[in-house]
C-alpha cells in the first residue's frame, strides 16, 4: 500500500493538468480579491467618470468578503476533482497499469485505497493552496484577512471535509469503468444533480422544532392582539390557520427534503452562507455568527403584522445552532459518506474483471 | 503451498463464464518448473482468459490454480497480457522507473540494464504514445521482467516485432529461463517461432486443453504428412485408403492428409486407373503446426 501511495504522489507530481489547477488554485483567489477591492473602491464622479478610491467598508463588510474568497473553492473545486480524478484514474485504466499493480502482487484493496488516499490529498492540498493564497489576496487587498479569531478556520475545515466525500464519490465512479469518457461525464453529471440538490433541500433546512417555536409564538402574539381588541376572532382564527408551523417549514415538500437534508451534506451550501452572490446582490454582507431561522419567519412579513418580537423568537427551541454544533455534525455525516462511497466504490471494484 | 514442488503452476478444472457464455470449460493443465511452457490454440480458444486468470486480473468461476512457489510479494509474477500496460505520456526510462515504484524496488542502474537489454536504452525522452508496437511490446516485456520474477506470463509477446527483434526476445527469454531458471507461460500465433523457444505445449481447443506435450513429442511425432487435394475427395479417400494409407478428409475443405511415406506414383496411377483426378499434393515434415492442425483439425487460425 505504501509503494502504491508513493507510486500515485510521484505520478501526480508528475502530471500537468495537476499544476495547471493548482496554478488555478493559486491565481483565481488573489485574482477575485483584487476584483472586489476595484468594485469596492470604484467613485463615480458627477461627470460620469469613474476613479478608484479608498475602501470604505465595515469590519463586519470586510469579514463577510473573507469569508466569500476563501470559501469559494466549495463551489469551484468539485467540477475540477471530477475532471482530474476521472481523467488521472481512467489513465490508469485505459493504459492498464492498474493490471501491472494487480499482478505486480497488490491487492485491490490497496489499488483502490492508495488511490482513494492520494485523491484526497489532491483535495485537500487544493482547498489549502486556494486558502492560503486567498489570504494573501485579501491581505495585499486590504481586506484583512479577518478571520474571526480562527473560527473561519473550522468552517473552512468543514467545507474540505464535505468536498472529500466528492473525492470518494468520483474515485469510486472512475474505478466503475474502464472507459475514460463515461466517468467523466458521469461525475460531471452528479456534481450539477447535487448542486441541484443542494439548492432545493437548502430550502428546507428548518427544524421541526423552529417551526413549532415560531406557530406558538405567533399563536400567542396573535391572542394578544385579540385581547388589545386590535384583531378580530375571525381575522386571528384566519392568521392562524396561514401560519402553521408546516407552512413555516415550506409546506409538505419539506417531508421530502428534510430527511434528505438531515441525512446528507446537502444542505451545506445554505446552512455556511456559502458564496453565491446572493448577499452581495442583496445588499447583506454579514458573516453568520450563527444559523439563525427568524429570518425566514421576518421574511414573511406576517411577524410585524402581529407585531411578534424577534428576539423572542430567536431565544426559543431549536430556532438558531452554532456553527460549532453545525461543524460536528457536517464532518460526522463526511465520515459516513465518505466510508459509504469508498466501500460502495470498493465492491464494484472488486467484482470487475480486469482487461 | 510447498516450494518443493514439482509444477510451477498447476491448473485444475478452471471455468470462465460470462453470463452464459463459457470461455473456459474445466481447463486443466501442469507447468513444469524450468520450462518455457506454450500455449497454443485459434482464436478465442480462451488462451488470454486463463493467462489472465493466472496473473490475478481476473478470477474462474470455479475450478483451482496453484502455485508451485511463494507467489505471494511483490514482483513474484511478471505479465505481459495482451497490450503492453504503459503510460504513453512517460518515457521507456519513466515507465520503468513507475513499475520498479510498484514493486517496491531501488531505483539504481538495473533499470537502465533492463532498457538495454530491451534495446530501448537510446530512445531518451520520447513518448512510449509514440513508440512503434514492436517497441512498446519490447518495453512491455522490460516490464514484466523488472524484478527478476519467478514466473513469466507471455501473451503474444513476439506481436509487430520484425525479424530481428523477434531473435533478440527469443535469446533473451531462452537466456532468461537457462541462466535465471525463471518459468515462462507463452502464447503467440507465430507456431514457427513458439517451437523454437518452448519445450512443453498445451494445445487449448474450445476452451479447454485437449493435449499437453513436450518438444520431444512433437519431434518424434515427427514423419511426413501429405496434403491431396482433388475434386471428388470422398474416392481419392477410397483409393488412398485401399492403397492402405493412413489417410484423413478435412470436413468442409475436403483436404486429404496422409501420413508417412509412400510411393506417390503408385497413388496417381492407381487414381487414374479409376479416373479420380488429383489436383495437387504437397508434402512437408510433421512440425508444431502440423502437429496441432491434426489434433484440432482444420486450417483454422492459429
Amino acid at each position: 500500500m505504501f509503494n502504491l501511495l508513493r507510486f500515485e504522489i510521484r505520478r501526480i507530481r508528475s502530471n500537468l493538468f495537476f499544476w495547471i489547477l493548482t496554478l488555478y488554485c493559486m491565481v483565481w483567489p488573489v485574482f477575485i480579491a483584487t476584483f472586489y477591492r476595484l468594485v469596492f473602491s470604484l467613485n463615480v464622479t458627477e461627470d460620469g467618470r469613474f476613479s478608484f478610491g479608498k475602501l470604505n467598508m465595515t469590519g463586519g463588510e470586510k469579514q463577510y468578503i473573507c469569508w466569500l474568497i476563501l470559501s469559494a473553492f466549495f463551489a469551484e473545486m468539485p467540477k475540477f476533482m471530477a475532471l482530474f480524478t476521472c481523467l488521472y484514474i481512467g489513465k490508469d485504466q485505459s493504459d492498464g497499469f492498474v493490471r501491472n499493480k494487480r499482478i505486480a502482487g497488490h491487492s485491490r484493496l490497496s489499488v483502490f485505497m492508495s488511490n482513494n488516499i492520494a485523491q484526497s490529498l489532491v483535495t485537500v492540498f487544493w482547498c489549502v493552496v486556494y486558502i492560503c493564497f486567498g489570504m494573501l489576496g485579501l491581505k495585499i487587498n486590504g481586506f484583512g484577512p479577518m478571520l474571526n479569531g480562527g473560527e473561519i478556520f473550522a468552517r473552512l475545515a468543514t467545507a474540505i471535509a464535505v468536498l472529500l466525500v466528492l473525492s470518494a464519490l468520483f474515485t469510486s465512479i472512475a474505478f466503475a469503468f474502464r472507459n475514460r469518457a463515461i466517468p467523466v461525464v458521469l461525475a460531471i453529471l452528479f456534481t450539477m444533480v447535487i448542486s441541484g440538490v443542494s439548492m432545493a433541500t437548502g430550502m428546507y433546512s428548518m427544524p421541526k422544532a423552529a417551526s413549532d417555536s415560531y406557530e406558538k409564538c405567533f399563536a400567542e402574539a396573535v391572542e394578544f392582539r385579540v385581547e388589545q381588541g386590535t384583531l378580530t376572532k375571525e381575522d386571528a382564527l384566519k392568521l392562524k390557520k396561514e401560519n402553521t408551523a408546516e407552512a413555516a417549514r415550506g409546506g409538505k415538500a419539506w417531508y421530502v427534503f428534510h430527511p434528505v437534508y438531515q441525512a446528507t451534506n446537502a444542505g451545506f451550501q445554505s446552512d455556511y452562507n456559502m458564496p453565491n452572490g446572493l448577499g452581495l446582490t442583496s445588499g447583506e454582507m454579514i458573516y453568520k455568527e450563527k444559523i439563525d431561522y427568524t429570518d425566514s419567519f421576518v421574511m414573511s412579513g406576517l411577524m410585524q403584522e402581529v407585531l411578534i418580537d424577534k428576539d423572542k423568537v430567536a431565544k426559543m427551541d431549536g430556532v438558531s445552532t452554532s456553527y460549532a454544533t453545525k461543524n460536528l455534525e457536517y464532518v460526522l455525516k463526511s465520515v459516513i459518506w465518505y466510508a459509504v462511497f469508498t466501500g460502495v466504490g470498493f465492491i464494484l471494484f472488486k467484482r470487475r474483471d480486469l482487461f | 503451498m510447498s516450494n518443493t514442488a514439482e509444477y510451477m503452476l498447476k491448473v485444475t478444472d478452471v471455468c470462465k463464464k460470462y453470463g452464459k457464455y463459457e470461455v473456459l470449460k474445466q481447463m486443466s493443465f501442469t507447468v513444469p518448473k524450468g520450462s518455457i511452457y506454450g500455449l497454443v490454440g485459434r482464436n478465442g480458444a480462451g488462451k488470454t482468459t486463463i493467462m489472465r486468470i493466472i496473473s490475478g486480473l481476473q478470477k474462474p468461476t470455479s475450478g483451482k490454480v496453484e502455485y508451485g512457489f511463494d507467489h505471494k510479494g511483490y514482483g513474484k509474477i511478471g505479465a505481459l497480457v495482451e497490450l503492453p500496460s504503459i503510460y504513453s505520456s512517460k518515457s521507456a526510462r519513466e515507465n520503468l522507473i513507475f513499475q520498479y515504484i510498484n514493486l517496491g524496488l531501488k531505483i539504481d542502474g538495473s533499470v537502465d540494464e533492463l532498457l538495454k537489454l530491451v534495446s530501448l536504452d537510446n530512445t531518451g525522452k520520447k513518448k512510449a504514445g509514440r513508440f512503434s508496437l514492436g517497441m512498446r511490446q519490447r518495453l512491455g516485456i522490460a516490464m514484466a521482467m523488472a524484478g527478476n520474477p519467478d514466473m513469466l506470463i507471455l501473451d503474444e509477446p513476439i506481436n509487430g516485432l520484425d525479424p530481428q527483434g523477434i531473435i533478440e526476445i527469443r535469446d533473451l527469454l531462452q537466456r532468461l529461463n537457462r541462466e535465471k531458471g525463471i518459468t515462462i507461460i507463452i502464447s503467440s500465433h507465430i507456431l514457427t517461432e513458439l517451437s523454437k523457444l518452448a519445450t512443453n505445449f498445451a494445445f487449448v481447443e474450445g476452451g479447454e486443453v485437449v493435449k499437453e506435450v513436450t518438444i520431444e513429442d512433437v519431434e518424434n511425432a515427427g514423419g511426413v504428412q501429405s496434403e491431396f487435394f482433388s475434386s471428388k475427395p470422398q474416392d481419392l479417400l477410397r483409393v488412398l485408403k485401399e492403397k492402405g494409407l493412413d489417410a484423413r478428409i478435412e470436413e468442409g475443405t475436403g483436404i486429404i492428409r496422409v501420413k508417412g511415406v509412400f510411393n506417390l506414383t503408385d497413388v496417381v496411377l492407381e487414381a487414374s486407373k479409376q479416373g479420380v483426378n488429383i489436383a495437387r499434393v504437397s508434402t512437408r515434415e510433421t512440425d508444431l503446426e502440423t502437429y496441432f492442425i491434426n489434433l484440432v483439425g482444420g486450417h483454422g487460425n492459429v
